[in-house]
């Protein structure tokens, strides 16, 4: 029986090679879309289960408002975890890690800076699975000055020789003994470490300072301890350990601070759900969003739901040709559950080929959408248990979805009325409308969703950010250069460099937050600024405007005491005509308070990313250590200009590595997520519009058949070709414009809340919506019209005399 | 073998009652070769698909070797209607994707007769009928007359009491025709129960008994 019905099937399958493909391509693109989105959910799900007690693994951050700033930082004190440790018998262990940005590292001619640095706490390995290939992670990072490296970093430095007990040297020259080599690292975690050196090496000493935040604290727990648990614990252990450090700082007790709104609290993430839950200042790497794995989720769906209408729509559609079979099976004894399992064997048998060429196309298109996603993803059908019983259940599923419908309504003619030929086609016609509007809607939806990403990605890229981003070149490790100032002439000596400025930090980077108040007040209210320390070149440089005062010169001798703030500083702190005002930072003691005094007001200028409503800022003069030196690269040639600037360096630090970026390409980093999301959003848009469109024409072509006939007629009555488009057209514009009432609320919905990740983002607009509808019809009227022309075009003899 | 009592079959349309078939009394008895005749649109085809099955009268009894078919569940229906009955149309009906051979085990499928047996009764039937050159063939590579061999193969393979048949020789030429009728008589002869549907006064005399339907009523 199952092979007359195989037999039927594949016989269906030939005889109908236009209809077969499109439901085979549909269906295929479809799957492997999923399976693609499946392969890409699974890795972002992955993220540090690699780690044998991921489950016990908490980092703990810290939350609260100081100074009536909100910080919501992943750092966390410097002695918190050893004490957590010796506070509460449920915390086994604990480590610290500290990124540098980076650290140029020698050995012998080798000579590298490493990006992936970090200090790390001798008890790291006891943490994290880091698994040793050389020497023992008990006590590789127990001694000052040790370092471990990952394989790929020992066989930069040292090619075949054995890097344990080699003496690297670190840019200030200390050298640093390798005590182990490490496996490299799984791209699947939330850091990603090249080199570990021992926070021994730092001589910290036990500062037990509660209120400065700089470490990343990740700490063990007792199996089946849940975190919430400890956490509930640490409101308490924060008033016993932070509290009179707060007292001393704020002058007041930490009940009483917390009265006026002041929270300070550590709060506990699970180690694997940093990468898609944690969206915290000062991450060590930007994370995911677990919404995306929503979207991509539902989108997965819909694509697949979509082609699955296809094959319903398709199937129904295309009744008349089946009826007839359908009814001769049962007038020679066959009942409605054997035709049943008959269509069901048959979409299953469709199903499992367009599995089988989903498969390829998977293997196919995997890289370039690895390269789409920055992702390392892979297929191993062989080497999962779960992989080919997965695939076989999703082959019985989708064909069961697909054949469902068709199956149930195909069986249920009526031999009399199919045999006597009494079926005209538009059974289920009704239905076959809905599904085509839902799935026109989803398209809309996607359609509007990858407009408006698109939208906020351009007005990301194009505000004005207050400065000028463009043509800068940022040289990183400027501290390398001795003669600073005579480095700096050099280069404004060349025409093309328009002007060049040393400082602690550049815009895009994270900023570093200090406690003000302004003089003369009485209350003890203290506010957080931003800071930052710039030479006095800094303003013309990233072409900031004033507001009002002046910006740093060298005539004047006390601006090593000015500042110059943006205008939310001033809003901040409420100081109205601020030029020659003053504002304090205070010590410990009075005598410690030092005072600034305001040159100057910026206005307002991006120094963070568009997420962040713009900080109140502070800027001094030479105060930090001047880690970069943007140089603005006027009209001409640009690449003139690098060659000269790094000949320049090399003039001046030849042992040092020439190493710089471009301002715009560091600050769109910002956007990176974004981007890729919306890059792959867009790619499994236009798949789902291509699949919806390739059921429309299958749709249109069997519309177009069925009214072969009325159309013959009416060419003989007199109708011209394109009334006879506008006709067969006329269904099918209906249906869509209705998908875009039902898009556009929901995709108003969705948009409205992706643009909250963004202070600064643009409005949704009735322009967009109108553009997507109008894209909508213009693909699905290109589509149908290509069926309806062929037959307005077609000789009505021909198709009077078939019937 | 088969007792109509009454049968009426009617539709409602906009709450008017429009009949097909009125006051239906008829017994077959086994053996018999019966030819119902009348006007386009008297009901002769509703009445053939009543007896087989493949329609339900709106009121009256049916019996059908002394059983209730008027109150049968759909299942038992087509139960008793694959073992008992055969049909053959005027347009043959056979399914297009599949060879005369597999057109003829289809039904043996459906009665879940083993592969075995299957065979040997295809290929009986294909001798008896001399088409087993053409076992390999799809319908539309037959010409009109041998289409209805087959279909008239396939109707007969499973061994039917019964063999209804709507206008089995109306798309055929007279030769054709002739050679299909002369098969029904001699199947009839062997004992199969027919009863044909006809719009000719020839084919009709082949039956024992002829039926005349007017207006839904049998004409005395």
């Amino acid at each position: 029986m199952i092979r007359n019905y195989m037999k039927i099937a594949l016989r269906n399958l030939l005889k109908f090679k236009a209809y077969s493909f499109i439901n085979i391509a549909g269906l295929a693109i479809g799957i492997a879309a999923c399976m693609m989105i499946l392969l890409y959910i699974k890795d972002e799900l992955s993220y540090d289960r690699f780690n044998e007690k991921a489950d016990q693994i908490y980092r703990v951050h810290t939350m609260g408002k100081l100074a009536g700033n909100e910080i919501n930082i992943a750092v966390s004190p410097p002695p918190l975890g050893e004490t957590l440790v010796r506070e509460y018998p449920e915390v086994v262990q604990y480590t610290r890690l500290m990124p540098n940005t980076t650290m140029l590292i020698r050995y012998k001619d080798n000579v590298f800076n490493e990006a992936n640095f970090f200090w790390a706490d001798s008890t790291l390995f006891d943490v994290f699975t880091i698994p040793f290939i050389k020497g023992d992670p008990k006590t590789a990072l127990a001694q000052p000055h040790t370092v471990v490296l990952t394989e790929k970093l020992a066989k930069k430095y040292f090619g075949n020789e054995d890097p344990i007990d080699k003496i690297m040297n670190f840019e200030d020259g200390t050298p640093y003994t390798v005590k182990g080599v490490v496996k490299n690292c799984p791209a699947n975690a939330h850091f990603h470490y090249e080199i570990f050196a021992s926070i021994a090496s730092l001589g910290l000493g036990d500062t037990p300072f509660w209120i400065a935040n700089n470490f990343f604290t990740y700490i063990v727990l007792k199996k089946g301890v849940p975190g919430s648990q400890l956490e509930a614990k640490l409101p308490d252990f924060v008033k016993k350990y932070a509290g009179p450090q707060m007292r001393e700082l704020f002058g007041a007790s930490y009940d009483d601070l917390r009265k006026t709104g002041t929270r300070y609290e550590f709060q506990m993430q699970p180690l694997t759900s940093i990468h898609l839950n944690s969206h915290l200042d000062y991450e060590l790497e930007p994370n995911s969003d677990i919404k995306y794995i929503y979207i991509f989720s539902i989108i997965a769906v819909f694509i697949l739901l979509i082609a699955c209408i296809n094959f319903m729509n398709l199937s129904t559609a295309r009744s008349v040709i089946r009826s007839k079979e359908v009814g001769i099976r049962k007038v020679l004894g066959s009942n409605k559950s054997q035709l049943v399992k008959q269509f069901l064997a048959e979409s299953i048998l469709l199903t499992l080929i367009s599995v089988i060429a989903a498969i390829a196309l998977v293997e196919i298109f995997l890289p370039s959408f690895n390269s789409l996603a920055g992702k390392e993803l892979y297929t191993s059908y062989f080497n999962n248990f779960l992989a080919i019983p997965a695939l076989i259940a999703a082959v019985l599923i989708v064909g069961l979805i697909a054949g469902s419908y068709p199956a149930f309504f195909l069986s249920s003619f009526k031999p009399v009325t199919v045999l006597k030929g009494k079926l005209n086609g538009s059974g289920g016609s009704w239905l076959r409308s809905g599904l085509v509007v839902f799935q026109f809607a989803i398209s809309i939806v996607l359609f509007i969703g990858t407009f408006v990403v698109y939208g906020q990605l351009k007005y990301v890229q194009q505000k004005s950010l207050g400065f000028d981003r463009d043509h800068v070149l940022v040289i990183t490790r400027a501290w390398a250069l001795e003669k600073q100032n005579t480095f700096k002439n050099e280069l404004l000596n060349n025409t093309h460099i328009a002007g060049a400025s040393f400082t602690d930090n550049i815009p895009g980077r994270n900023f570093g937050q200090t406690v003000f108040k302004p003089e003369g007040t009485s209350s003890p209210q203290q506010y957080i600024l931003a800071v930052m320390s710039t030479d006095y070149d800094f303003a013309k440089t990233m072409k900031l405007k004033l507001s009002i005062g002046r910006f740093f010169s060298k005539e004047n001798i006390t601006d090593s005491l000015a500042v110059v703030l943006n205008e939310s500083a001033v809003k901040l702190l409420g100081i109205t005509d601020p030029v020659g005002k003053r504002i304090i930072s205070p010590g410990r003691t009075a005598e410690q308070n030092v005072s600034y005094t305001i040159v100057g007001v910026l206005k307002d200028f991006h120094f963070e990313s568009l997420h962040q409503k713009i900080r109140p800022l502070g800027i001094f003069l030479n105060r930090g250590l001047t880690a970069y030196l943007p140089v603005r690269i006027g009209a001409g040639d640009v690449t003139g200009s690098v060659s000269f600037i790094e000949s320049q360096w090399k003039k001046f630090v030849p042992d040092k590595p020439f190493e710089y970026f471009f301002m715009d390409d560091d600050y769109n980093k910002l956007y990176q997520s974004e981007q890729k999301t919306g890059e792959i959003f867009t790619v499994f848009s236009v798949l789902a519009i291509f699949i919806a469109c390739l059921g429309l024409f299958g749709l249109a072509a069997f519309t177009a058949e069925r009214r072969t006939k009325e159309i013959g007629i009416r060419k003989v009555l007199g109708a011209s070709t394109p009334g006879i488009v506008i006709l067969l057209s006329r269904e099918f514009t209906k249906w869509v414009l209705l998908a875009n009432l039902i898009a556009w609320p929901l995709a108003y919905y969705f948009m409205t809340n992706w643009l909250q990740n963004f202070a600064y983002r643009i409005d949704p607009g009735p322009g967009i919506f109108f553009l997507a509808a109008v894209a909508a019809l213009f693909i699905a009227l290109i589509t149908v019209s290509f069926q309806a022309i062929k037959v307005a075009v077609a000789n009505p003899v021909g198709a009077l005399r078939s019937e | 073998m088969i007792q109509l009592k009454n049968i009426e079959k009617y539709y409602n349309n906009k709450s008017v009652k429009t009949f097909v078939l009125r006051k239906i009394n008829l017994e077959v008895k086994e053996g018999e070769f019966i030819s119902v005749m009348g006007p386009s649109g008297s009901g002769k085809s509703t009445l053939l698909h009543i007896l087989g099955m493949l329609d339900t009268a709106s009121s009256g009894e049916y019996y059908f070797l002394d059983e209730q078919v008027h109150t049968m569940p759909e299942k038992r229906l087509t139960g008793l209607h694959k073992a008992f009955i055969g049909f053959v149309f005027q347009q043959y009906h056979l399914i297009d994707e599949l060879t005369v051979y597999e057109n003829l085990e289809t039904p043996l499928l459906y009665q879940k007769i083993k592969s075995s047996e299957r065979q040997s009764m295809v290929a009986e039937i294909l001798d008896r009928f001399n088409i087993v050159a053409k076992k390999d063939l799809f319908p539309f590579q037959l010409s009109g007359g041998q289409q209805q061999l087959v279909a008239i193969a396939r109707a007969i393979i499973a061994k039917p009491k019964l063999i209804l048949a709507d206008e089995p020789t109306g798309n055929l030429h007279s030769d054709q025709g002739k050679e299909i009728m002369e098969l029904l008589r001699s199947l009839n002869e062997k004992g199969t129960t027919i009863i044909q549907v006809t719009h000719s006064e020839d084919n009709a005399a082949y039956g024992k008994r002829i039926l005349k339907l007017r207006d839904g009523w049998i004409e005395n």
